[in-house]
């Protein structure tokens, strides 16, 4: 009986349920008090859950909106940046040896942004247009990432490589609310392969998104793990993300 | 349909029309107008991310369905009928309960709702993972697996059970 219910609450959750198991969901809800009530926390659980994460989108609404905004203050914020600029300009041509300084920490800021994990399945499968697994790395090869997210998921049997690339390419395509959870769940997966990686992305995610606390939290555990060769810019980036 | 649509730029790409259009029929503040279109747009996100939208339309039009819906909610008791919202969209009772709430209600969601939150992540990151792909992705078993790289939907099961049992426990330990 306990495998009925969680069929059909599972079934309920994800708005799969079909009107005969509405039905009989509405009889065990009336007969089965059991049943209500495993029902009822469910509820409970699932309001809080949506409840933090629509706060959290709207907070970063809410961000966005504190932003400034186009029509006349655009003329002003257009001067300010151009005076900064010229700013910059003068004293990089004037003082020479300040340039260094300049260079390094542009390049030192624009490290945090999305750069795509190396494609380990390049040369996969038979490259005709039946094969799920070449079309989603020619997707993710081209930075097609909506596209190579919902390919890397439709491959059987599903495996933590095809995860891993899928919740990558979801953070690619701005994607963040599906990248957080499958990245999270990869993280925690201790798998030797993707776990840290995983981690990685995860506080690149939330950096993204401008959950800047979570970000740190993540960026300070991806620095835990051991440092494998090639991934010093990653390195780099999460120092500033825990920073 | 949607696929590469950003969240902000769907904020920013209808606000002002919204805004616009909003305070010609309501009279509500620039403040509430701007408060109603995040929440639709809010709700909206969470459709699309779900995968369980049935998809009629441009995003604007479910965005002003939802819309129309919620500011519906914030002038009830000044006499205006209901709107239907366009074809293809399904919006539940619960999405537009939790910005209508009174104060009180509201409150005591609040306080329930923070507590639950607490105890979910310190049950671990798996089982906030799943708990969340469930009730705010909407997504069922066998997806969880697949999204998440377990083993099988039956593996899913087994671990929401336990999850689930876990903080039940906690609950009625700390959130009662």
């Amino acid at each position: 009986m306990e495998e009925r219910y969680e069929y059909l609450l599972d079934r309920y959750f994800s708005r799969k349920i079909s009107p005969d198991e509405k039905r009989e969901m509405d009889t065990l809800l009336t007969k089965d008090p059991v049943f209500a009530d495993v029902f009822g926390f469910q509820q409970k659980v699932a309001a809080a859950v949506i409840s933090n994460e629509r706060a959290q989108l709207k907070a970063i609404l809410q961000k966005e909106e504190s932003k400034p905004s186009g029509g006349s203050g655009w003329t002003i914020w257009t001067k300010t940046l151009l005076a900064v600029a010229a700013a910059i300009v003068v004293i990089a041509v004037a003082m020479p040896a300040l340039a260094p300084y300049f260079q390094d920490k542009t390049g030192a800021e624009s490290a945090i942004a999305f750069t795509r994990y190396p494609n380990e399945f390049a040369s996969a499968g038979d490259n005709t247009s039946d094969n799920l697994l070449q079309r989603a790395s020619n997707a993710y090869q081209a930075g097609n990432f909506p596209e190579a997210a919902a390919l890397f998921g439709q491959i059987t049997p599903p495996n933590p490589a095809y995860s891993f690339y899928q919740a990558v390419s979801w953070v690619g395509a701005a994607n963040y609310a599906s990248a957080i959870p499958a990245l999270e769940s990869i993280a925690n997966s201790n798998n030797p392969d993707y776990s840290a990686s995983a981690r990685y992305y995860l506080a690149l995610s939330h950096y993204l998104s401008g959950n800047v606390a979570a970000a740190q939290a993540a960026a300070a555990q991806y620095l835990q793990t051991t440092a494998r060769p090639g991934d010093e810019k990653m390195r780099a980036a999460a120092q500033q993300m825990a920073q | 349909m949607y696929d590469g649509l950003n969240f902000t730029d769907l904020y920013n790409q209808n606000k002002n029309k919204f805004a616009h259009w909003a305070k010609s029929w309501t009279g509500l503040s620039d403040t509430d107008v701007i408060d109603v279109y995040q929440d639709a747009c809010v709700i909206l996100w969470q459709k699309i991310q779900a995968g369980n939208l049935v998809f009629t339309a441009k995003p604007a039009t479910f965005l002003f369905g939802i819309g129309r819906n919620l500011l519906r909610e914030r002038l009830r008791g000044r006499g205006r009928d209901p709107i239907p919202l366009p074809d293809g969209l399904q919006i539940s009772d619960d999405d537009i309960n939790e910005f209508v709430n009174s104060p009180e209600e509201e409150m005591i969601q609040l306080q329930r709702n923070s507590c639950l939150e607490k105890l979910i992540q310190s049950l671990g990151e798996g089982c906030a993972a799943v708990v969340k792909l469930t009730f705010f992705h909407e997504k069922n078993s066998n997806e969880i697996a697949e999204i998440a790289g377990y083993a099988s939907g039956d593996v899913v099961r087994q671990m929401r059970r336990r999850c689930l049992k876990q903080l039940r426990e906690l609950y009625e330990k700390h959130c009662i």
